[in-house]
């Protein structure tokens, strides 16, 4: 359900999107010296968008390194013949690349726990010792995800008809992860984390709302969809969680790495959604189409 | 004390430099910077009422004054994201305004006690009492869906709040306390579209007009059924 809060490519300035890029690939590689190549493999740009957040808002002290990548050995072909990543890291990769890691170690112990995934099980129980420690790092974000889980369970086995409610928990976690420290810049953090996270469940119930009804899944938007006013819809909540997520941006004194971060608040958020309601458009014209062919046959 | 003043900035300055104003003067007074000064009890000081001055900028201009401190509500819901952050420092500020002429209306009405319960506890800023008290009736009249909005919305549930709002808006459409509700509670939305035009991403710009390679890098995404490779 990760993923959703990027960038939009197009609308960036190429230093800005070299920037991001060395963000990433500083995060990535922070992730892989921490906990390994499989943990690598679990980064994702939500976490970038924490990670420049935060080093953003700290204006940490910058790190370059040029590296070359194991997981894009084809970083030639698009990137001139440039055969080293730049890789930008600060202090705030640290916390950042342990959030990531606390995160995947619960979404594979999910899997174990939902799907019956041995594989899953078994890199848990590798990862076991680490996140033990991490826990007694960050106590109080890990007793919030610790209670997510169990209350989201708790909400989708109901399939409580309150749309936000399922959303409201992922938003309640996140707000404990986006807050680094109990600092002055503690209520807008905690706020952004609160709205993001709302909008980043909706935006996957959103995603799978056909799958989620073949499949008999708990998912808010279902009545919405039946009615057929789910997009319409959809789009103006989503607008209201990003306005009450970006009030609390504009409030942090951040100039630092600002550009690439309202790239995402304002435009990339969206990228998901037009997919989603693009791809919905289209096949509802596709069986217009279909069924206008089929009367001509006849 | 004038908070521009303190940043020394103008009033008509721009967010971008009253937060460089802040960065600067943070810097020359934090106290790591400060620790071989004769005057650091001076600078510290300064350190704070730089501090203070910000918030207060920031506060009046991201939500229109109301203040960080006036959710009195937090300390019901936990530390409720919504209801903390929202309920105070989120610019429904006002709603607890409504008390004084709510209670002279409720004199004159005969109004379900429930419901003049519910009211209360908005007031004091028990947010989740109030949702409690009002899910427990089974009469909904306008009254009862504004009073859920304005519930719903101190414990940060913005996309209830519209809804019960709006229903209310409905059942009454003639009654301007209704109708303001709804249209304080789409402000933030709206306030977010016209920020937005700005950064690639206008109201009239179409599902597919959208330039998708947003997939940085890494891997072959399929975006819109067409695998585009963007590495």
């Amino acid at each position: 359900m990760f993923g959703y809060i990027r960038v939009n490519q197009p609308e960036l300035k190429v230093k800005d999107l070299e920037r991001y890029r060395a963000y990433y690939c500083g995060l990535c590689s922070v992730i892989g010296s921490r906990y390994g190549l499989f943990a690598r493999t679990a980064l994702n740009y939500d976490m970038t968008f924490l990670y420049l957040l935060h080093a953003g808002l700290y204006e940490d002290t910058e790190k370059e390194v040029n590296r070359k990548c194991l997981l894009r050995p084809f970083s030639v072909l698009g990137r001139g013949r440039k055969k080293e990543n730049r890789e930008i890291v600060t202090e705030s990769a640290v916390y950042a690349a342990d959030m990531n890691f606390m995160i995947m170690y619960h979404k594979l112990m999910d899997d174990w726990v939902d799907e019956h995934k041995t594989l899953a099980r078994i890199t848990a129980l590798r990862y076991h010792k680490r996140y033990k420690e991490l826990s007694a790092r960050y106590p109080r974000q890990h007793k919030a995800i610790v209670r997510y889980i169990r209350l989201l369970h708790r909400c989708e086995k109901a399939g409580d008809a309150d749309l936000e409610k399922a959303a409201g928990l992922t938003g309640e976690a996140m707000a404990e992860i986006y807050v680094r420290e109990k600092d002055c810049w503690e209520e807008p953090l905690r706020s952004m984390g609160y709205y993001l996270g709302k909008f980043i469940y909706l935006m996957d119930a959103y995603d799978d709302v056909e799958k989620d009804l073949s499949t008999g899944n708990y998912n808010p938007f279902k009545n919405l969809y039946r009615e057929g006013v789910l997009t319409e819809k959809a789009e103006e909540y989503f607008r209201l969680l990003m306005g009450g997520c970006c009030r609390a941006f504009e409030a942090l004194p951040i100039l630092e790495n600002a550009d690439i971060l309202r790239n995402i608040l304002y435009s990339g958020v969206w990228l998901g959604f037009s997919e989603t309601a693009g791809r919905r458009n289209r096949a509802a014209n596709g069986e217009e189409v279909q069924t206008r062919k089929r009367g001509c046959g006849k | 004390m004038d908070p521009y003043k303190v940043l020394g900035v103008s009033r008509d300055a721009t967010d971008d430099e009253i937060k460089k104003a802040y960065r600067n003067l943070s810097r020359k007074y934090h106290p790591d910077a400060n620790v071989n000064n004769p005057n650091k009890a001076q600078a510290e000081e300064m350190f704070k009422r730089v501090q203070q001055a910000y918030d207060q900028i920031m506060k009046e201009r991201q939500y229109g004054g109301s203040s960080y401190g006036q959710g009195s509500g937090q300390s019901s819901s936990g530390y409720g994201p919504g209801g903390g952050y929202d309920g105070g420092f989120g610019g429904f500020g006002d709603f607890w305004g409504f008390g004084g002429s709510y209670n002279r209306q409720r004199q004159q009405s005969n109004e379900p006690i429930e419901l003049q319960a519910a009211a209360n506890y908005i007031n004091a800023g028990h947010f989740q009492e109030a949702m409690n008290v009002l899910s427990r009736m089974n009469e909904r009249t306008a009254r009862w869906y504004y009073l859920a909005a304005i519930a719903s919305s101190g414990l940060g549930s913005q996309i209830n709040a519209l809804e019960y709002a709006r229903t209310a808006e409905r059942m009454e459409p003639d009654n301007m306390q209704y109708r303001s509700l709804v249209s304080r509670l789409e402000s933030g939305g709206a306030w977010y579209q016209t920020r937005s035009d700005g950064y690639g991403w206008g109201s009239g710009q179409g599902m597919d007009s959208v330039c998708l390679r947003a997939c940085l890098c890494m891997s072959c995404s399929s975006c819109f059924g067409m695998p585009v490779c963007c590495i």
